[in-house]
């Protein structure tokens, strides 16, 4: 016989990974849209001493973001 | 006619003035300004003079910049607590799930995932909030005032105007907070149809006016 409440936990599921999937497309164009405007705004204002920690973050960002996409795709 | 004894006291002798009438004006003022010693300017600077390691876009060769402005660091603690009391939220779902009162039970990797990516998002959310800070920037210098405008992450703004152009001065400080922590706005009017400058909730307002006042003095004296 078909389990009913095994079907329902499994879209639920299936709906999380899809919903956490586009999710973190979205929030990796929008980091590339903030490393974008950090790297302008850089050479706006030269010379800045911390310009290259802010740049790093943003680099490391958009890195974490397209590894838990990919982690998104493998484990769930 | 005028008369005067010598034996009488006199009650009231002006002082001589030291005036030296080789003295030009220029030489008068170079001794007013205050001295070049340069800061450093560190991550969380948002007042000041004479900073080192910075400069902007189209800056001459020989404009030294005398004040740097951002908005007091104080003003980020809005977001600061709303980010450590987002952070927390989580740790209540997992007490919640240890008493067993959960409204939904996941499995281990899926609670995993949107933990990391809720706590990405909290990061990212400090980040925004951080570089929209850090950017408002705004530059006093020998020539100009510079204004730089950095707000939702598209908006980007660059407003100069020539020190000759500026009429009046002013600043605001309302508040209890604002007086304790000795920042406010500053005001900076310039002549007919030019932009007039805004610094929000700049350090040492009082300093700021009085700085652009002898500039734009000084500035007066010399032409």
């Amino acid at each position: 016989m078909f389990n009913f409440f095994f079907f329902q936990t499994f879209q639920l599921l299936i709906l999380l990974k899809i919903t956490l999937l586009i999710f973190d497309l979205f929030f990796i164009v929008f980091l590339f849209i903030v490393f974008k405007q950090v790297a302008s705004t850089n050479s706006l204002i030269n010379e800045i001493h911390d310009a290259f920690i802010l740049k790093t973050i943003a680099i490391v960002n958009l890195i974490i973001a397209l590894s838990l996409f990919f982690v998104a795709i493998a484990i769930l | 006619m005028e008369r005067r004894d010598k034996n009488m006291p006199d009650i009231f002798v002006a002082k001589k003035k030291n005036t030296n009438p080789n003295k030009s004006i220029k030489q008068i003022l170079t001794i007013d300004m205050p001295p070049k010693t340069t800061h450093h300017l560190h991550l969380i600077s948002a007042f000041c003079e004479y900073p080192e390691h910075i400069k902007f876009v189209n800056q001459e060769t020989d404009e030294v910049i005398l004040l740097f402005l951002r908005r007091h660091f104080i003003t980020n603690l809005r977001w600061i607590v709303i980010g450590a009391i987002f952070a927390l939220i989580p740790f209540i779902f997992i007490i919640l799930a240890n008493f067993g009162t959960s409204l939904i039970q996941l499995p281990f990797k899926y609670s995993l995932m949107l933990t990391l990516a809720y706590y990405f998002i909290l990061l990212n959310y400090f980040f925004v909030n951080f570089i929209t800070w850090y950017f408002n920037i705004s530059f006093v210098t020998e020539k100009r005032v510079v204004d730089i405008d950095f707000s939702g992450l598209v908006y980007k703004n660059l407003a100069a105007t020539k020190l000759s152009l500026v009429q009046d001065v002013s600043y605001s400080q309302t508040g209890v907070i604002r007086s304790i922590f000795d920042y406010g706005d500053v005001f900076v009017q310039t002549a007919g149809s030019f932009e007039n400058f805004d610094f929000s909730a700049v350090p040492h307002p009082a300093k700021v006016v009085g700085i652009i006042e002898d500039l734009i003095g000084k500035r007066g004296l010399n032409v």
